[in-house]
């Protein structure tokens, strides 16, 4: 029988890189945290064979990343990633307008932790179709490609997802940097 | 189209991208260990659940065997005790009574020669077997009807299944 003592040093080591992970996928912090319980329930299942592996973390990402995405296909209704033709703001072209709150645009001392901080929120705000290629592609290390074939979506909407997603986090950046006169220096 | 590389743009492209890159970690809520120990442990507990009701099978398989081999074994004395019942003192009174009995008797013979073709050490282990599963089952079911009676427990998911 596998050790549950030893399993909850594994779950320590692990737990926030695996949240993390589904927050910036999910965008939503209760189902992010049923999602965690599942990959570490899976995880106990095969505790003996990754315990001891040096790819513990990469399979525990894997195995975060399928389970995200499969509940955001499966529960999500309003996830409208997988149908191109279904039309919703943000499909004709124009770039979503992310509003931060107050305390966090006029912090004084802004770095980098405050902008990582901003921009993390930022991305918590986008809708999910462009939320979740960028988190795959920049969090995840996935390419267009890979990620085109996990989601089943063309590569061209990928892309223009991605890039509408990243539009939008610019002009939250370009904001901050404004206000702290980073952007002109 | 413009395509006339604009610095300022290709700079807010890095910042982001190295402000994307410098994203700490969340840290977990508390909440999560807990919530994952508690089901770990559940599923410990449906492991072992698992098991006894694994065992249960073997068990109906070598109950389906004695009552094969009853009824194959059976043959000659199930004739003899019909022959005895059906004579003419009992025919036509007690007939009811008498097709009870022929049963009984059947199967005390049957059993009788079932035991004696196993090996004792193969009987008691089996015997034991059926103990076993039966204990299992019974403080089972206590347990359940004991979590159920206290106001403060509630029922693992493990238990809301099996009921």
């Amino acid at each position: 029988m596998t050790s549950t003592h030893g399993f909850e040093d594994f779950v320590r080591s692990y737990q926030n890189m695996v949240y993390s992970s589904a927050v910036r996928i999910l965008g939503n912090e209760t189902d992010a945290q049923d999602i965690s319980q599942e990959v570490f329930l899976r995880a106990f299942k095969h505790y003996d064979s990754i315990s001891n592996s040096d790819t513990a973390g990469g399979w525990l990402k894997t195995v975060t990343r399928n389970l995200c995405i499969n509940h955001l296909t499966r529960y999500r209704n309003r996830w409208s990633l997988f149908t191109d033709q279904f039309s919703r703001r943000g499909d004709d072209g124009d770039v979503e307008e992310i509003v931060l709150p107050e305390d966090e645009s006029s912090t004084m001392d802004l770095d980098n932790l405050d902008r990582g901080e901003i921009i993390s929120d930022a991305l918590m705000q986008l809708p999910d179709k462009q939320r979740v290629p960028l988190s795959l592609y920049h969090f995840e290390d996935m390419s267009y490609d890979e990620i085109s074939k996990q989601m089943k979506v063309s590569l061209s909407k990928i892309k223009t997802d991605i890039s509408r997603g990243r539009q939008a986090l610019k002009k939250v950046l370009a904001r901050t940097m404004e206000d702290h006169h980073e952007y002109d220096a | 189209m413009n395509t006339t590389p604009d610095p300022e743009r290709d700079k807010l492209d890095r910042a982001l991208d190295e402000t994307l890159r410098n994203i700490p970690e969340l840290t977990a809520p508390e909440s999560l260990l807990t919530n994952v120990m508690a089901r770990v442990t559940e599923e410990v507990e449906a492991q072992h659940l698992s098991w006894i009701a694994r065992l249960q099978w073997p068990v109906v398989a070598v109950s389906a065997c004695f009552v094969f081999f009853a009824a194959y074994f059976s043959d000659e004395a199930f004739s003899a005790l019909l022959g005895y019942f059906n004579t003419e003192q009992y025919a036509g009174e007690i007939q009811n009574v008498t097709i009870g009995i022929q049963l009984v008797a059947t199967l005390l013979s049957a059993t009788a020669k079932v035991f004696s073709l196993i090996p004792p050490v193969l009987l008691y282990s089996l015997a034991a077997l059926v103990i076993s599963v039966s204990t299992f089952s019974c403080a089972g079911i206590g347990t359940v009807l004991f979590r159920l009676t206290q106001p403060g427990n509630s029922m693992t998911h493990t238990q809301k299944t099996l009921l």
